[in-house]
């Protein structure tokens, strides 16, 4: 399985894999992306069966990029993990088909409830 | 424009709403951090922007470098998040995070500074604003490395005549971190948080 982490800060995106890490077996790849562009071409050519995408980000945002990865597959499964925690947001989101919302910082709670609503689907 | 003040009730108002906003960023950044933090009450303040420099001057500590990292929010109200964080305490930060010594330069600061920019900000103004009921977009933040807070980028100071002043500094006491927040608006902005502060002061 291959899982994509979107993010501008390298660091945030460390701390993601870091997370990822403690809740996967290891034969999973991790991707990652610092917008959403580079997130969009990743997506087309890896096919990611999760991923985990920022909001505030230069280049392409995260709302514009969960609208076109919902365009290239409706069924991607994308959550969506901000610090921007307005109702407008979390709203926007949800109807672009964002699976979850997450607010920052990950932690491993969090990310065991994501995994723990997976496996419910 | 003239004079733009706050009365008391106002002011009451404000200094509640970012009680709570802080709130919501300190349970973020000490998640973040792993440490416990604390955010001294918001102290309130409108004054003419270019005395914004002495201002932060008397605030910090003089003649050491600062990372200054600045957020812009925009819609029903619009500003400026501005995060300022001593060298040293951004090492510490390094520190905390898990870095070794030896991996820590500028850079790996910079990128830290950022985070931790975007998380105290977009949590802080994202309560803020959905309790004003006054929703904004946020833009990533960027950062600066001064000698000294008396270098702070002079479009800062250009872009607003008078800044209200939101400011709290956050200690984390064990890391030996300290940092100051302040929320800069422009003058437009000043008068509709005004405008809906009374709104919810009409509803008591």
């Amino acid at each position: 399985m291959k899982i994509l982490v979107v993010d501008d800060s390298r660091m945030a995106r460390k701390m993601m894999i870091k997370t990822l890490r403690e809740h996967l077996d290891g034969s999973e790849e991790i991707l990652d992306a610092q917008n959403g562009e580079e997130a969009l071409v990743i997506y087309q050519e890896q096919e990611p069966a999760l991923v985990f995408l920022d909001l505030t980000m230069p280049v392409m945002d995260g709302f514009t990029a969960l609208e076109k990865i919902k365009e290239i597959n409706e069924h991607a499964r994308v959550v969506v993990v901000s610090a921007d925690i307005q109702k407008g947001s979390m709203d926007r989101v949800r109807e672009a088909g964002a699976f979850d919302f997450v607010k920052k910082p990950i932690t491993n709670e969090k990310m065991q409830n994501i995994f723990d609503k997976l496996k419910m689907i | 424009m003239g004079e733009i003040i706050l009365d008391e009730d106002e002011r009451d108002c404000l200094q509640e709403l970012m009680n709570v906003a802080y709130g919501s960023a300190t349970a973020s950044i000490t998640e973040i951090l792993q440490a416990v933090a604390t955010l001294s009450i918001p102290k309130i303040q409108i004054i003419n922007a270019d005395k914004l420099p002495s201002y932060l001057q008397n605030e910090g500590k003089n003649d050491v470098p600062y990372f200054a990292s600045t957020q812009q929010f925009n819609g029903d109200i619009a500003g400026e998040n501005l995060f300022m964080i001593d060298k040293n305490s951004a090492t510490n930060v390094a520190l905390q995070f898990g870095l070794e010594e030896h991996e820590i330069n500028d850079n790996e600061l910079y990128d830290i500074i950022l985070e931790i920019t975007n998380i105290l900000s977009s949590s802080t103004i994202s309560r803020f604003s959905q309790d004003l009921n006054a929703p904004v977009n946020f833009s990533p933040p960027s950062v600066d490395l001064l000698d000294s807070l008396m270098k702070l980028d002079s479009s800062i100071i250009n872009t607003y005549q008078k800044v209200i002043i939101v400011s709290t500094d956050i200690n984390f006491e064990e890391q030996n971190i300290q940092g100051h927040f302040l929320i800069l608006t422009t003058d437009e902005s000043i008068l509709k948080i005004k405008e809906l502060l009374n709104k919810i002061l009409d509803e008591f």
